[in-house]
């Protein structure tokens, strides 16, 4: 079989038929990121620029452009391509998704969610499958810094009860439940760098280097480097599956851009039967047959693919429903230290269901600044674009440029940051298709995104999370505070290929097989029926890669299904450990 | 405020067909319609030094220091600002390396910031810059941006991406590295500005920033 893409999602479903024995091809459009302890650096421009940087969606010779999109509108598109996809920018925050966007919800507040684009099961039965990654990756409990300290202590003083469950079962706050290991000896507890070697050092540094990939602790086997991006969990289980599993090794292949999916019809069926790639660096051609595809090249990238391909739209739902946490920034500034640069991203949250989440975030001095200018609000005094959101308690809305901006980046360790992330709708309207105005590059006519006007919900859940930020970080101390009124952030991208409960409004049936094509699989964000009330996608995309990959095998390779019936092994277990420094 | 020409088209509406036409050649590496296009010309025409000058006036707007582009538009910091971080040149590589055309990405966006601004401030046209745009004053530069970010009509979308970007990618390389960085040997030749601004104690493998866990609770409960 192939999957295509070996980010957040498709190297989970890798790594869990590998270990059952199948025969894995794995395409990569971006580099493998072989040696990334040397490739990878702290400095923020060499990392992030979008033109130019190390994570940026392009081919891996940085000489070259990036890979093009059509954006019509004032928006900013945050992916990585290469081996790990955009987890090895993530802050690595595994939340579950809220049970209100699951079939099953009763909930009294039922109704303040997308309630027509619900998962097509239930927020139980997924609970196995986050049990199964959460002990694989591992999901831990963060570990606290000064500004986890604040945010929390802020949080405690609006009257919120604090969650210890792992599920959302009301308004709280809460240290994240993320895919960070907790630090151990001298993590955290020094920065003197000749004492920040593996073995000596385990687990999170505090380095405040999230954003730029994770290389920490120093000479760390790569399964055992701090952040959990897929790059150093999954995708090393699922290269050694035959050394720590009776499995088969996945054959990766980087610098493949997928180009098309073939299909053969028998009868009334039509069946992915493979993969046509190009080589990015080597332009040649290839191609490969399976007997089952997994698309998982992400939510921008999938649907492209599949209608450059050509394969049925009956309904007209690929590449539709769009949803992305319609993201807000709200900052303040402090008399008192925060050290906001310094440790992980983003170390502690507020849920509210049935509006969405708060969390707070930390960043270097060049993303901060991004931060605090990227607007679709206009600049204060002068004039506003028209923008629809209030101050909800903030000092301004704006973009923050001159005065304010040297202001708040006067020290950027007595900053507090909070980042928004709304439960938005599924509108049909936001969407992927194929770009009429732009050449196509050598993979085909590219995407273009269009994200329109939003819901009413989606508004007011936003405003609802503003004035909880403002709140929080007033009640921090903080002197100064405002919103900054993002245009649309592409860094949470899902359901553009989304499952449903019927077969007008969806792509995928509730086993991620594509209903118009047998035998072709989703398992990236695309796949998600909605925004998950407005938790983080990452864990739920692998809890939902993790049941894909169950069906896939129990439905065509007549297989038994393995969760809840056999002990997952976490991706730092030392056997693990041993199979990654055999493979070298 | 719009002013009707000989054609019957207000002067905004030409200045907006034109921008859009500008930000259509961007994305589909220009028809060849666009080439008798007076601002089309004018972009392949802008040479390195206007184009320099245009982006300068363009981070002294976001990043004002004690340059004379921040003189220029009746804002100066009592700091080093994005000229003296190295920002300009960074910006207009990152542009041109964002989306290879012809004219160069940063030559449209200098020729469209120069166009809207002869429009908002006609005597811009004559100043101590040959940029129009670096001649206005702060709000003028606003008003700028106030006109092309309220460009309507689908066809503007090109021409807001390019420009709702433009200043948080000129904040982000002024508080970067990128002027102090040495790629080809992978190293700092001094701190940079923008770190020096904001106080930030520079990249390291690791801070004393641990501080325990929230109740002492290292797990959370598996399920409610």
């Amino acid at each position: 079989m192939i999957v295509v893409g070996a980010g957040g999602g498709g190297a989970v479903v890798a790594k869990e038929l590998a270990a059952r024995g199948l025969d894995v091809l794995q395409l990569e459009a971006g580099p493998r990121f072989a040696q990334s302890d040397k490739e990878w650096r702290h400095f923020e421009n060499e990392a992030n620029n979008p033109a130019t940087g190390i994570f940026r969606f392009g081919p891996g010779d940085r000489t070259k452009p990036p890979w093009a999109r059509d954006l019509p509108q004032n928006c900013y598109v945050w992916q990585t391509a290469g081996v790990g996809g955009s987890t090895v920018h993530y802050f690595a925050n595994s939340p579950r998704a809220m049970p209100g966007a699951f079939s099953d919800y009763t909930g009294p507040d039922a109704s303040l969610y997308d309630h027509e684009h619900v998962f097509p099961f239930g927020y139980r039965e997924l609970i196995p499958y986050y049990e199964w990654v959460e002990h694989t990756l591992p999901v831990q409990t963060a570990a606290m810094g000064t500004k986890e300290d604040v945010f929390l202590l802020a949080a405690g003083k609006l009257g919120l009860p604090v969650q210890t469950s792992k599920d959302i079962t009301r308004a709280a706050y809460r240290p994240q439940e993320n895919a960070i290991l907790q630090p151990e000896g001298t993590a955290g507890r020094t920065s003197d760098r000749r004492r920040l070697v593996y073995p000596q050092a385990k687990g999170c540094t505090f380095c405040g280097h999230c954003a730029q990939g994770c290389i920490e602790p120093m000479r760390s086997p790569v399964n055992l480097r701090a952040k959990r991006s897929t790059h150093a969990s999954y995708v090393p289980m699922a290269l050694t599956a035959d050394r720590w599993a009776r499995g088969k090794a996945v054959t990766l292949l980087p610098d493949a851009f997928a180009v098309r999916i073939e299909t053969r019809r028998s009868g009334t069926d039509l069946s992915a039967t493979g993969v046509a790639w190009r080589g990015v660096a080597t332009e040649e051609s290839g191609f490969e047959e399976a007997k089952l595809v997994v698309l998982a090249a992400g939510a921008v990238e999938t649907p492209r693919l599949w209608l450059n391909s050509g394969l049925p739209n009956p309904n007209g739902q690929v590449g539709r429903g769009l949803t992305n946490h319609y993201y807000d920034h709200v900052i303040g500034r402090l008399r008192t230290r925060t050290n906001s640069s310094k440790g992980p991203a983003s170390a502690a949250r507020m849920d509210f269901p049935g509006h969405g989440s708060i969390e707070q975030i930390g960043l270097g001095p060049a993303q901060q600044a991004q931060s605090l200018t990227d607007s679709d609000a206009g600049i204060a005094g002068f004039y506003d674009n028209g923008f629809g959101g209030g101050a909800q308690g903030a000092d301004a809305v704006s973009r923050h440029i001159r005065n304010r901006l040297t202001r708040f980046l006067a020290d950027i360790d007595r900053v507090l940051a909070a980042i928004v992330l709304t439960d938005d709708d599924v509108q049909t309207d936001s969407r992927v298709t194929l770009s009429t105005t732009m050449k196509p590059d050598a993979h085909g006519s590219v995407p273009r995104v269009e994200l329109p006007r939003r819901s009413a919900r989606t508004i007011a859940n936003r405003e609802f999370l503003v004035a909880r930020a403002v709140e929080l970080l007033r009640a921090a101390g903080a002197r100064e505070v405002v919103r900054v009124g993002w245009p649309p952030l592409l860094v949470h991208v899902h359901s553009t290929m989304r499952m449903g409960l019927a077969d007008r409004d969806s792509v995928l049936d509730e086993n991620a097989e594509a209903r118009a094509v047998k035998r072709l699989f989703v398992a990236d964000n695309s796949a998600l029926a909605n925004a998950l009330g407005g938790p983080n996608p990452t864990l739920t995309t692998q809890a939902l890669a993790t049941r894909t990959a169950e069906r896939i095998f129990t439905r065509y390779f007549g297989g038994d299904p393995w969760i809840g019936r056999e002990t997952p092994v976490s991706s730092i277990d030392p056997a693990v450990t041993s199979a990654v420094v055999a493979l070298g | 405020m719009a002013r009707v020409t000989g054609q019957g088209f207000s002067r905004r509406a030409l200045l907006e067909r034109a921008a859009l036409l500008a930000g259509a050649a961007v994305l589909a590496e220009i028809p060849d319609a666009l080439r008798v296009r007076g601002w089309l010309e004018d972009a392949y025409a802008a040479g390195p030094n206007l184009v320099e000058q245009t982006i300068n006036g363009l981070v002294a707007f976001v990043v004002p220091g004690r340059d004379r582009y921040s003189a220029a538009q009746g804002q100066k910091s009592r700091t080093p600002g994005g000229i003296e971080a190295g920002t300009t040149s960074a910006m207009i590589a990152t542009l041109d390396r964002f989306l290879p055309s012809k004219p160069p990405l940063s030559a449209t966006a200098a020729t469209v910031l120069n166009q809207v601004a002869t429009t908002v401030r006609p005597a811009a046209a004559h100043g101590k810059f040959a940029s129009p745009f670096a001649n206005l004053s702060f709000a003028d530069k606003a008003k700028v941006f106030q006109t092309i970010e309220g460009f309507g009509g689908a066809e503007a979308g090109s021409i807001r991406f390019l420009f709702g970007n433009l200043p948080d990618l000129v904040a982000f390389l002024a508080y970067s590295e990128t002027g102090a960085f040495d790629r080809r040997r992978g190293r700092l030749r001094r701190r940079p500005l923008g770190w020096a601004l904001t106080r930030y104690t520079g990249t390291s493998d690791g801070r004393a920033e641990f501080k325990g866990y929230l109740g002492n609770r290292k797990t959370a409960d598996p399920s409610a």
